[in-house]
């Protein structure tokens, strides 16, 4: 364009100022913000960017909390279980293994009571333990912390261990069974065979075969002599009634008069004595004096060729008992592996399903029974090692004979559990670690969230500020331009 | 001999110093105005007088010299080229301008970058608040049964509540303000409309009285300076034909074709022709007016209305023209015309008479009474040429062709969705469109790309279905039904205490590995199970799994859990509806009689405790990082679309933000362009029509001398005229 005229040249500077301006509003609003951007419309990749980032960032925060509070909680629990164990397994005074020794080297048995109780309140201290709260909840209690998990009840005298409600010697116990049905023979209170109203079941615990034969030695009583008066004639070896005044025969014999053959006195008092004390055998319910057949495994089975010994009525277990204790074991079981999930940063995902994936999330719970155990073993000992000690306690307690072997027997155990809680015990150290090692990993990974979205939005003030003076400049420049914009004209020269 | 005559060289002066004059004057016209908005400058025009041809009796001797100068004329210096070129630049500013502003608006809103304070400087505040709630819920899943850890999640999702409802509340006052800013500009065109009119008025009688009115033409080029930022428009010049071999110019303004449909005409409105313009209409209401509406008539029997009972009660008529009382409210903000009319109110009419002289024979016979009529129609009227026969006085025949032309532009001129392109439709933009939310009725029947047009009804919508989603999904999460530990259904007895559920020969659970062969079988035949495979791995509908359970458990009495959490108001538990600006936290939870649910599960039927489980708490800790479908369709049945954004709840808050400022970012970009390639025009534009000192400068010089020559040449004349006069023939007096 050839001509220019003032109006344009106007429009043009002041367009030109108002850029000038606005390129210094902007350096000046970053200096002020010390931010790259202001609004998603300056970089919405960058702000994008920067939001995703302070998300995961948020989220690590959270999750680090999590992560530290549960790592606590396992200190406070090692700490319990480190005082659980030289409680069990040193030879410290007033520790088990220091009670026991000296209960198994007392000749006398005169210390046995005191240490009967120091037993029993060692068992207390262990469940006191056990009952560690971290916060508002129960260390040791799985997923209900708000709940006391270990309790101490007295069950026909005796103290047993309950965890959440359930004794922790709930046992299972194995039952007699039909060979041809494979299915528990029904018995009544008494532990005798009933076929038509059977209420209980029949333990094979303490239960033991005797051949036909051996039943027929051992508890039949020979039909022998007697006078008029219903005494029985006493006999010399030689079949001859015995003369008492006669010095020269012995007697001592009572004259079988089915065999026809001589039975000694003792043996039949022994006969005798031991019919009065004849243990329980499997009989017919209905006709209790007639025996029931078992095969040599003790499975019922008519013409098997055994009789079977029980104990009576402790033999039976009603089919409630019974119902309840698989109920109860049950219950143990799932008690024993309850999990509870938390997020600590290690994905915590779901699948299609809409079901947690494991291994995307920290199993926070920590069970007591995993540590003390539960149950029985196959000799009806308790697994639990508060149990065990209290047996032991019970044992040493007890005014008749002390039972060393059973005490001998129970300490073994006892080593045993503790063998496998020191087991427990280093896992949770191991998972303890995984935690602190988790929350390293979080914390770094903070930082990293933090510089990267700061590395995003955050300028770098060296070249921000020059950028303003640089702004600052160029808008003065373009003012002083403004002060000459209107030069003169021709008519500033005219006459 | 070409003599001119005595006093010929004095008028040849004379003229000279009229014209130097008016030169002068219109130099100081120039400098004063030099100011003024819009004013062009002017020049006097000149022409050479010469009176006469050729002589009857010519000489190569005779010298004929012209009689001195005319001024024929003002004119203004302006390039038309230029003034299209910025006008059509300028509807790009309008629209682009009032776009940026709008979307802007709606940043201000929903932008969160930099916003945030304290521990969450910088974070956002709904991005923030969706992890405060994670957050919550993560300390719950911690502690299950601590109730002030459920009351702290139920404050963070009180607090994600309230500020939905605070973007929505102003987002709502932004579309009540930019419904103003419509109605504003609407009035602002209209004005200008109707001012253009009255210039062209003024501007015809002028011409016709040989007045140019160049000032008043300035001030109408002001006026469609203006116009043109609001809408695209087409400014045409025509001579008009006023009779007596009179012309004057007529200005016409039409819109220009703005709609990228070829097969619409309606973007070539008239909106000024001549003395005639029209005005802008948004009525609130598209129904028509029922002729037949009598508002005292009562009907014999409310309960029975008759037919004509019917049109005589209701106020409007439908599309189909059948009576209706539904208002159609113009939720489009459509535009019609009006009528063009002139100042007075009268009817635009073109209607012109060619005479052609014919003899007498070429009359027909009879002359067709009435007189034939041809009609046809042209882009925006109706013509009507009708032929007709006069004698005038001196028995002379004409055959007189009458055209007349009525536009096609009556009352109610509908104006279709794209015809505008400028302010006034970047404005309705920003109220209609609603983009991935459009139905595919207005999709197909209105405007083909509705659905990549996005405006406040679209980032409201987003907005809504972002807080429907959230709230549909937790009080999902928040109800079921009660499970012991192996998933088996629960039910209460009549003492109750929790019973597993019978299904067939077992209970009822989810998990198929639990499930018996009677139980398959019956599930089979309810079209749960699809296919059992000879490995026993069966292929299951989960559609009709949920189904089957949902019905089975309604109607086992399966124990109901929990309850909603999120509601349309806090007095109600009523989640029907729920939008951002109504989301409340329910009635029941808010009293506390609803909990957030850490687990379902009833540990063994009841009789067991777990105060800390926690899988569902764990479920809507995880729904928060979970990929959702957000579909328009769930908030609005028939929109095209069926998929808006696939992410989390924060993604889709992110996604809003991004689309928004990507959208703000590129209209910015291009309003840059746009304005500084206007500026670049504007001041070609001055370049050539506005005044410049040094250019007046020489011509006051060069009109004073020639005013000076010219009295020069006065004095001349006059002092060789007296010795003519006064000095000669004295000899021997």
């Amino acid at each position: 364009m050839i001509r220019s005229t003032t109006s344009g040249v106007l429009l043009g500077y002041r367009t030109n100022l108002m850029g000038s301006f606005t390129t210094l509003n902007k350096s000046r609003d970053t200096v002020l913000s010390q931010r790259i951007f202001n609004s998603y419309a300056e970089d919405p990749a960058a702000a994008a960017k920067a939001f995703r980032l302070r998300r995961s960032r948020m989220a690590v925060q959270s999750q680090y909390d999590i992560t530290d509070s549960t790592y606590r909680k396992y200190q406070v629990g090692w700490k319990a279980l480190d005082s659980v164990n030289s409680v069990l397994d040193t030879t410290t005074k007033n520790s088990i293994k220091d009670a026991d020794l000296r209960i198994l080297n007392d000749p006398t048995g005169e210390a046995r009571k005191t240490l009967s109780t120091v037993l029993s309140e060692l068992s207390d201290t262990i469940i006191q333990n056990m009952n560690q709260k971290y916060g508002d909840n129960f260390v040791f209690a799985g997923a209900d912390g708000s709940n006391v998990p270990f309790e101490i009840r007295q069950v026909d005298g005796k103290d047993h261990i309950f965890y959440r409600g359930i004794d922790v010697d709930t046992e299972v116990p194995k039952l007699v069974t039909d060979d041809a049905t494979k299915e528990p023979i029904g018995v009544d209170a008494n532990g005798n065979l009933s076929t038509t109203n059977p209420t209980h079941y029949l333990k094979s615990r303490g239960t033991s075969v005797v051949s036909k034969d051996e039943y027929e030695k051992l508890y039949t009583l020979p039909t022998v002599a007697e006078d008029g008066n219903g005494n029985k004639i006493e006999y010399n070896t030689d079949g001859t009634v015995y003369d008492p005044t006669d010095p020269d025969q012995e007697g001592g014999f009572y004259l079988d008069t089915t065999t026809n053959k001589t039975t000694s006195i003792i043996g039949y008092n022994q006969t005798e004595e031991r019919i009065k004390n004849k243990p329980p055998f499997l009989s017919d319910a209905a006709n209790p004096t007639t025996m029931v057949e078992v095969d040599e495994n003790g499975n019922y089975k008519p013409g098997g060729g055994y009789y079977l010994q029980t104990e009576g009525a402790e033999s039976a277990i009603s089919k409630e008992d019974y119902d309840k204790a698989v109920c109860d074991l049950e219950k143990l079981d799932y008690l024993a592996g309850e999990k509870y999930f938390v997020d600590i940063g290690l994905g915590f995902e779901e699948n299609e399903d809409g079901q947690l994936i494991e291994s995307s999330a920290f199993n926070a719970s920590l069970t007591g029974l995993t540590f003390l155990g539960y149950g029985v073993d196959e000799d009806g000992d308790p697994r639990n090692i508060v149990s065990l000690v209290k047996r032991m306690s019970d044992l040493t307690d007890s005014d008749g004979k002390f039972d060393g072997e059973t005490f001998k027997r129970l300490t073994k155990k006892l080593e045993k559990a503790s063998a496998k809680l020191k087991v427990e015990y280093s896992g949770m150290d191991a998972e303890s670690t995984k935690l602190k090692t988790n929350m390293e990993l979080l914390e770094g990974n903070f930082d990293t969230l933090q510089e990267q979205y700061s590395g995003l939005e955050d300028v770098d003030m060296a070249d921000s500020i020059t950028s303003l003076v640089w702004a600052q400049y160029c808008y003065n420049a373009a003012l002083k331009v403004g002060n000459s914009i209107l030069s003169q004209s021709l008519i500033d020269y005219m006459n | 001999m070409g003599l001119n005559g005595t006093f010929d060289n004095f008028t040849a002066a004379r003229l000279a110093i009229y014209v130097a004059q008016k030169g002068l004057s219109v130099t100081g016209n120039n400098i004063a105005n030099i100011n003024t908005n819009g004013y062009t400058r002017q020049r006097v025009d000149q022409v050479s007088l010469k009176t006469g041809g050729a002589d009857r009796y010519h000489s190569q001797y005779a010298l004929n010299v012209g009689q001195g100068v005319l001024a024929s004329g003002i004119s203004q210096i302006r390039d038309p080229y230029l003034d299209i070129r910025f006008r059509t630049e300028m509807a790009s500013v309008g629209a682009l301008d009032a776009k940026l502003a709008g979307l802007q608006d709606i940043a201000a809103v929903l932008d969160e970058v930099g916003k945030g304070t304290g521990e969450h400087e910088d974070d956002g505040l709904l991005h923030a608040a969706f992890s405060d709630f994670a957050e919550a819920l993560r300390s719950l899943g911690e502690n299950a049964s601590a109730e002030d850890l459920e009351v702290l999640g139920r404050a963070e999702a009180s607090h994600i509540v309230k500020l939905f409802n605070d973007y929505a509340k102003k987002l709502e006052t932004q579309e009540k303000d930019a419904i103003e800013l419509l109605k504003q500009d609407t009035d602002k065109v209209n004005e200008i409309l109707h001012n253009i009119r009255e210039l062209n008025e003024a501007i015809r009688k002028s011409d016709i009285y040989g007045d140019p009115a160049l000032e008043l033409r300035d001030d109408r080029n002001v006026l469609i300076d203006q116009l043109s930022e609001y809408m695209k428009i087409d400014v045409t010049y025509s001579m008009e034909d006023i009779g007596a071999g009179i012309e004057v110019e007529k200005l016409t303004i039409r819109l220009a074709n703005a709609n990228p449909d070829t097969d619409v005409t309606s973007d070539s409105a008239y909106l000024v022709d001549g003395l005639y313009a029209t005005q802008l209409v948004m009525p609130e209401n598209l129904a028509k007016e029922n002729p037949d509406y009598d508002p005292n008539y009562k009907p014999a029997d409310p309960d029975n209305l008759t037919a004509e009972d019917i049109k005589k009660t209701s106020k409007y008529l439908d599309k189909a023209g059948n009576p209706s009382n539904d208002p159609i409210p113009n939720d489009n903000y459509n535009f019609f015309l009006s009528k063009l009319v002139d100042r007075r109110g009268e009817d635009w009419e073109d209607i012109s008479r060619v005479l052609r002289k014919i003899t007498e024979d070429q009359v027909p016979n009879p002359r067709p009474n009435p007189p034939t009529e041809v009609t046809s129609t042209d882009s925006n009227a109706n013509v009507t040429k009708t032929i007709s026969y006069e004698q005038d006085s001196k028995g002379q025949w004409y055959e007189v062709i009458t055209t007349k032309k009525e536009p096609l532009q009556q009352e109610d001129f509908a104006l279709d969705d794209n015809d505008l392109y400028g302010r006034l439709q970047a404005d309705r933009e920003l109220l209609t469109e609603e983009g991935e939310f459009t139905t595919t009725d207005t999709i197909k029947n209105v405007d083909e790309n509705a659905a990549i047009k996005r405006g406040i009804p679209y980032y409201r919508k987003s907005l809504d279905l972002l807080a429907r989603e959230f709230a549909k999904q937790y009080n999902k999460l928040n109800q079921g039904y009660a499970t012991n530990q192996k998933g088996d259904y629960l039910t209460k007895d009549a003492n109750g205490e929790y019973t597993k559920i019978a299904f067939e020969d077992g209970y009822l659970n989810k998990d198929s590995a639990t499930w018996t062969a009677q139980q398959q079988t019956v599930l089979k035949n309810a079209g749960v199970i699809t296919n059992i495979d000879a490995d026993g791995k069966m292929t299951i509908d989960s559609e009709k799994l949920e189904e089957f359970f949902e019905d089975y458990l309604e109607k086992n009495g399966g124990e109901k859990m929990g309850g909603v959490l999120f509601s349309i108001r806090g007095d109600l538990n009523d989640s029907e509806g729920i939008t951002a600006a109504n989301i409340s936290i329910s009635k029941d939870w808010s009293s506390g009689e609803v909990h957030i649910i850490p687990t379902f599960i009833q540990l063994f039927d009841g009789e067991g405790e777990h105060t800390t489980k926690n899988d569902n708490l764990n479920h809507m800790i995880s729904m928060l990082g979970n990929k959702l479908t957000f579909n328009p369709q769930d908030l609005i049945a028939d929109a095209d679309s069926s998929i808006l954004f696939n992410g989390t709840f924060q993604e889709m808050l992110s996604n809003m933000c991004t689309v928004l400022g990507n959208d703000e970012r590129s209209t910015s970009t291009l309003l840059d362009t746009a304005y500084s390639h206007a500026t670049e025009i504007d001041t070609s534009r001055y370049n050539v029509s506005s005044v410049d000192l040094n250019d007046e400068a020489m011509n006051m010089m060069q009109y004073s001398k020639a005013l000076n020559a010219a009295y020069r040449m006065m004095t001349t004349i006059d002092e060789a005229l007296e010795r003519l006069i006064n000095n000669t023939g004295v000899v021997g007096r």
